[in-house]
């Protein structure tokens, strides 16, 4: 019954030549809303707005298999709504072929309709297109577009869905594709954390000494690269992670940035971007362990010990470590890192804690549809 | 039931179709079909397979054997007589041009449709996806993206800001004796702050009419070798001095540079037969060259 009932209603959108009618076949409605305490979007809304059955199109899309090689696995094969959209615990990713993981930790799909470029190394300008790099690398959906598009035209189901969301014939294509998903992941704002109700005054949102005190280091030691309501500059830093011997060709951000599409790995170390990476925000951190862009520290502790310098693991000093972490003691030696007492640490650890925004998690717009 | 239903949905489809089709086909075209307004016929220098010979940087021959070449074609605009500009858009005049798609006689056809008629003087188009489109919209990137996802997205860097891969040429060096490097592989994007799109303009030799009754064709020479040895003002490229090799910025802005170069129009057909572009797509470049001298004017 249902099933007829949505068949109804795109023919009515067929017939009436494709006007926004009412999205009677849903029981929600997404519309994007600008958290109050959030930066402009980056999301091109012009081009491809947000509507409901774009998002539901989207959201079929992403928990779908058909988008991998073999149908082996769907976007949240890596990206669990329970770790706010990251792989549950995994350092790096296993794709479509058995015992071949990625080289990167998987992000969490989160804000995006705010961030300047995507991955770790901003290799796109575009929540758009961002999608081809997953769909199609090797060690992870190792799929051709073309074999997708195939595939998706094959489902009468689909037909119907593209042409009623993207009001044409023959509607199933590439581009039609990634702003489906484009819909799906730019809806998906996690705004709700007892810190944003915190800063907001609203209910639930009143901190503990701790988790004030936390905020207050937080804010002094992390907050020049963790910076505003994305908790991120959205820059790409050399942070002081040392390379990963068994990720060889790992050149962090001085890939996109060559000119040569060819250039070695050699080539790439004595660029000033070698091994650069995004600073990531930190909302939901505690779920999205584990951390680094090689997912190299399962716990935050480890994270803060790293930054701290004092114990293992230590910062590496390449050339282009981020000058925001070499400081200068009152005897003139240099320290790297940032210093933090284990007091402060346990403080800034409960603050972090107030990032965990549950009704994102559990919000069952993005969940898998039944 | 189910088949009720989705046979009422096909009827109901193609009702709405029509009923919401504007008939903006206004070209005088009489038949059914898409008429070609003009052929642009690309005649390469060399085909896949063939032997030629580049310099190195340090001035050795090389002899190689062209094993791809392929670019791609967007923002083609042709200008009347009047001096007016007319755009047509990517999502029909966009194309790859691909060697391995030649003909025997080396020729790619690109069909050109939706050219109102009248008198033209120039025709350009740019080699490559400019930042504007690339970065733009994204219904205006169908085609394109299509275009360049063929073959196992031999056209996409997918980890680049702009995905297009504007052209490739590759070739394998046969020069077992040489200590310098080996094969050829120049890929041309947008990458690393090095945009690679240029824009190519080519003045016909005579005015070129576009009429529905006729679909004539711009026969186009492709000197591939002048992306390496360009007539001046170009700047010779070694062609070892970009690409697989380490190169440098300028050796890629001057071989991007010589791809407006490299075209040059040998004549028109101009009154060759109407074609519809439904038709040359089922036979898809099984054309025989029809290069009867009576249709030339140089």
């Amino acid at each position: 019954m249902k099933y007829n009932t949505i068949l109804f209603v795109f023919l009515l959108v067929m017939v009436s030549c494709g006007q926004d009618e009412e999205e009677v076949y849903t029981d929600f409605e997404i519309s994007f809303e600008q958290p109050a305490n959030f930066p402009a979007t980056t999301y091109d809304f012009e081009d491809n707005p947000i509507t409901t059955d774009g998002f539901i199109l989207g959201r079929k899309l992403f928990y779908d298999n058909r988008l991998s090689l073999n149908n082996g696995i769907s976007c949240a094969e890596c990206h669990n709504q329970s770790h706010a959209f990251t792989h549950h615990g995994h350092d790096l990713s296993e794709g479509v072929h058995a015992g071949v993981v990625g080289t990167r930790n998987s992000q969490p799909i989160q804000n995006l309709a705010f961030l300047e470029d995507f991955t770790w190394d901003g290799a796109k300008e575009m929540l758009f297109d961002q999608p081809l790099i997953p769909i199609t690398e090797e060690v992870e959906m190792d799929e051709t577009m073309e074999n997708v598009i195939a595939k998706l035209k094959e489902d009468s189901v689909y037909q119907e869905l593209f042409t009623a969301v993207f009001q044409s014939e023959d509607a199933i294509n590439s581009v039609n594709l990634l702003n489906a998903l484009s819909q799906f992941m730019g809806a998906m704002v996690s705004s709700n954390s007892k810190y944003d109700k915190y800063v907001r005054g609203e209910v639930g949102g009143s901190f503990t000494d701790l988790e004030k005190e936390g905020l207050a280091l937080f804010q002094q030691k992390c907050a020049n690269c963790h910076s505003g309501e994305l908790f991120t500059n959205q820059e790409f830093i050399n942070n002081g992670i040392g390379e990963n011997s068994s990720l060889p060709d790992e050149t962090g951000r001085a890939r996109i940035n060559s000119p040569n599409p060819f250039a070695t790995v050699e080539e790439l170390k004595t660029r000033d971007d070698y091994y650069q990476f995004r600073v990531p925000s930190l909302r939901n951190v505690i779920k999205t362990y584990p951390y680094m862009h090689d997912g190299r520290f399962v716990m935050l502790s480890k994270v803060l010990d790293f930054y701290d310098d004092d114990t293992y693991p230590l910062i590496t000093k390449m050339d282009n470590l981020d000058s925001r972490l070499i400081q200068t003691n009152s005897n003139g030696e240099e320290i790297l890192g940032i210093p933090m007492t284990e007091g402060e640490k346990v403080a800034i650890l409960a603050f972090l804690e107030t990032l965990t925004d549950n009704e994102f998690i559990n919000d069952e717009r993005f969940a898998k549809p039944n | 039931m189910k088949n009720l239903r989705k046979w009422a949905f096909l009827a109901l489809t193609t009702t709405a179709l029509i009923s919401c089709n504007n008939d903006d086909d206004s070209m005088g075209n009489e038949n059914e079909g898409t008429h070609v307004s003009a052929v642009l016929k690309f005649e390469h220098s060399l085909g896949l397979g063939d032997e030629f010979t580049l310099t190195d940087s340090e001035d050795n021959q090389q002899n190689l054997e062209l094993t791809k070449f392929k670019f791609i074609v967007s923002d083609v605009k042709v200008t009347t007589t009047n001096d007016e500009v007319v755009a047509l858009s990517n999502n029909d005049a966009a194309e790859l041009i691909d060697l391995a798609n030649a003909d025997e006689t080396d020729v790619v056809r690109m069909y050109l449709t939706g050219i109102p008629e009248g008198s033209y003087k120039s025709i350009s188009f740019g080699v490559g996806v400019s930042q504007e489109v690339a970065s733009g919209s994204t219904e205006n990137q169908i085609k394109l993206m299509e275009l360049a996802e063929q073959d196992s997205e031999d056209m996409v860097w997918s980890w680049n800001p702009n995905s297009y891969i504007f052209s490739k040429i590759e070739a394998t060096n046969l020069d077992v004796t040489t200590t310098a490097p080996t094969n050829l592989q120049i890929h041309v994007g947008n990458k690393g702050g090095v945009d690679g799109f240029r824009t190519v303009e080519l003045i016909f030799p005579e005015t070129l009419t576009i009429a529905s009754k006729i679909s004539p064709s711009i026969h186009t020479n492709v000197s591939i070798e002048k992306l390496f040895t360009p007539d001046a003002p170009g700047i010779e490229v070694a062609y070892d001095a970009i690409g697989a090799h380490g190169g440098t910025d300028d050796a890629s802005i001057n071989f991007s540079d010589n791809y407006a170069n490299i075209f040059e129009i040998e004549h028109l057909h101009p009154n060759e037969a109407a074609i519809n572009l439904e038709d040359v797509e089922m036979d898809n470049h099984a054309h025989d060259d029809e290069d009867s001298e009576d249709s030339h004017s140089h």
